[in-house]
């Protein structure tokens, strides 16, 4: 149950790639060579690497919509060069290019985003429903605090109780959604005391602490997958920077505070996560540099595949066929 | 007359053990009542200034506001702090500038984690330690009426030393340096397990120094206290060296590692102490009151000392009987003693 040391190295190996991605996303929207948009997850990427990199290959995963998902594709293991020509409109994209931030890796159970937020959680008990079935299955559903707003939520919560589906509900509260603070949107400020009301088990974890994470998620899928039903795991986390790329960074109509934010960077999960292997021996400063220098080495080996991949140009036929409903 | 300190810890009673072991899910509502029964009882007894630690829930601001109408003679207010970080380091520093102030007595809400963030920061100002946590070694549970009450007479009765005692504590030397401390136990983990923060496993356990040992706690305190337990102001530490389950010579002791689980752990060899005494695990994780925080740096000298003279802790029941013999609770209130 508890990590030992491999583990968290590959936690931490992740956590910096997730970094350089997600620093490598927000270079390219400032630069142009985005379509679409970029909710920068500066930050707050712990939560994400945490929840996935030990789930099976059979577990379903919805990701979380900031940055656009990218620590729990790291987590996980899907293709970032797709993923990033997906951003960018080219051949090569998981979707063919069509689809911006709207990303679907299907043939990894990596189940998409969509521009309304809260969308997923009666898709969740459908997946939960047939993972049910199936055995040896589970969902995690990643979202933030502003989607538990949806009255759709608590329908979600209600079956997958009822049903004991093998769902973890797993909620990154970094306290803001959009210019909204979850203070002025939630009666009580943690998220997961709705869960209490359904009577499912829910946990509060610091979501700055990629090790603390995994060790929460890897518990609530041992125990979606004893058939035991729902979990709720609530990742307290932070957002360092504005809703997303390009719009001033407001709490209601004032901006934040800049002292305040510099402030939350010595919560900087890359910062936590470095000081404990060092101080706990998993791994030496050789060993950083080098996860770093590779880090780099694959941010650029990623560009370099979206952007030699072609533009997608689909002709109508395939625009047709690619329209389900 | 000096002021009355909170401090909330808003994350206290919601980590893993929710899952693993059937904890207590100790909600804001209710932290936010706790509080609003000791503001109350604040207010009843006289009490002229209260101020509660920020935290990034705003529960205190919560509490405040819900019990603001029937307030008579209270002022109570926030703690002014920059801004919060929503880590530990928020409560370490609200503690720090309570004692910067001159607090009469601080009540702290949280589990055995909690009241030791305060205790190092807080200096001489006593302790109400009051259990929202998961394993509640140091802090009880308390009715916050009668936290509120018993705070009200440290600061509006009892001279200082009264109706409080000293708590033990545990500090952690390093050749010889002080580099940790802990209220009730220090536990060195086996590197192999290293998750998360909490420790809730008896198994990776391999050496426990305790501050306090009885049978009716719970965590790794409890092992020593379903052992040989420490009776209260005895002026020693209990020191235990585990084993594995089939190692010959082992006493086997079942005690409750965290709320509902109850475990069989192997116990090597177990002894009081009273002075520095040598660690003798070479490789692992230090875990201080079940939170796991330093590893082993096998260059130098681990030793643990027994420190009688730890922070100064409330006794409620003596408090309230100080309360009544100086006339707190008859016609008006008697006039304060510091």
């Amino acid at each position: 149950m508890a990590l030992g040391k491999k583990q968290m190295a590959l936690l931490y190996h992740n956590l910096v790639r997730a970094d350089h991605f997600d620093k490598m996303m927000m270079n390219r929207i400032m630069q142009g060579k985005l379509l679409g948009f970029y909710h920068p997850g500066d930050g707050a990427m712990a939560a994400g690497v945490g929840a996935s990199t030990f789930l099976g290959e059979n577990d379903i995963l919805n990701p979380h919509h900031r940055a656009h998902g990218m620590g729990y594709h790291v987590g996980r293991g899907t293709d970032i060069g797709r993923y990033l020509a997906e951003h960018t409109g080219k051949v090569d994209g998981c979707c063919g290019g069509r689809s911006s931030f709207h990303w679907s890796f299907p043939e990894q159970k990596v189940y998409g985003a969509s521009g309304f937020i809260g969308w997923h959680f009666c898709p969740v008990v459908g997946w939960g429903w047939a993972s049910k079935q199936k055995g040896e299955q589970m969902v995690l559903m990643a979202s933030g605090d502003g989607s538990y707003g949806q009255g759709a939520a608590h329908e979600a919560m209600l079956f997958a109780m009822n049903w004991k589906l093998p769902i973890v509900f797993f909620c990154e509260n970094n306290g803001m959604a959009i210019h909204s603070t979850a203070a002025d949107m939630h009666p009580m400020p943690d998220i997961s005391s709705l869960a209490q009301g359904y009577g499912m088990p829910a946990v509060v974890v610091d979501g700055q602490d990629v090790f603390a994470v995994a060790e929460t998620v890897i518990a609530a899928r041992k125990h979606a997958l004893a058939g035991k039903g729902p979990t709720f795991v609530e990742a307290k986390t932070l957002r360092l920077r504005e809703h997303d790329v390009g719009t001033p960074d407001l709490a209601r109509a004032e901006p934040r505070e800049a002292k305040y934010l510099e402030a939350l960077k010595q919560r900087d999960p890359v910062v936590l996560a470095t000081r404990r292997v060092l101080d706990e021996k998993v791994l030496t400063q050789k060993q950083i540099d080098q996860i770093y220098q590779e880090a780099k080495e694959e941010v650029a080996r990623v560009e370099q595949f979206a952007d030699d991949s072609p533009v997608a140009q689909p002709s109508i036929e395939e625009l047709q066929a690619g329209v389900y409903a | 007359m000096k002021s009355v300190g909170i401090i909330v810890n808003p994350a206290a009673g919601k980590d893993l053990r929710r899952l693993v072991a059937y904890g207590t899910n100790s909600t804001h509502s209710e932290k936010i009542n706790a509080v609003v029964r000791m503001l109350r009882a604040l207010d009843a007894l006289g009490v002229t200034r209260l101020r509660i630690a920020p935290d990034p829930g705003k529960l205190g601001e919560r509490a405040i506001e819900t019990a603001a109408e029937g307030l008579q003679t209270l002022d109570a207010g926030i703690l002014e702090m920059p801004w919060l970080l929503g880590s530990r380091g928020d409560t370490e520093r609200a503690a720090a500038l309570m004692r910067e102030q001159d607090f009469g007595c601080i009540v702290v809400l949280g589990g055995d984690g909690t009241s030791r963030a305060v205790a190092a920061h807080c200096g001489e100002i006593p302790l109400i330690p009051v259990s929202t946590g998961t394993n509640n070694a140091f802090p009880r549970m308390l009715e916050g009426t009668l936290a509120g009450m018993a705070a009200a007479c440290i600061v509006r009765a009892a001279r200082p030393g009264e109706a409080q005692h000293r708590a033990p504590m545990l500090r952690l030397l390093a050749d010889g340096e002080e580099v940790s401390h802990a209220l009730v136990d220090i536990a060195v983990i086996d590197t192999l397990d290293q998750g998360a923060l909490a420790v809730w496993e008896g198994h990776s356990v391999r050496e426990l120094f305790l501050a306090q040992a009885r049978p009716d706690s719970i965590g790794l305190s409890a092992i020593g206290g379903c052992l040989a337990p420490l009776e209260a102001d005895c002026g020693e530490g209990l020191h235990l060296e585990l084993g594995e389950a089939e190692q010959p010579g082992c006493i086997h002791v079942t005690a409750p590692m965290a709320p509902g689980l109850v475990v069989r752990v192997a116990v090597a060899r177990h002894g009081r102490f009273r002075q520095r005494t040598p660690v003798r695990t070479t490789r692992g994780v230090f875990a201080f009151d079940g939170e796991r925080e330093l590893a082993i740096d096998d260059g130098r000298q681990w030793e643990v000392l027994f420190d009688p003279q730890g922070p100064w802790v409330v006794d409620v029941q003596q408090a309230l009987n100080l309360g009544r013999a100086r006339g707190l609770f008859r016609g008006e209130p008697q006039a304060p003693a510091h």
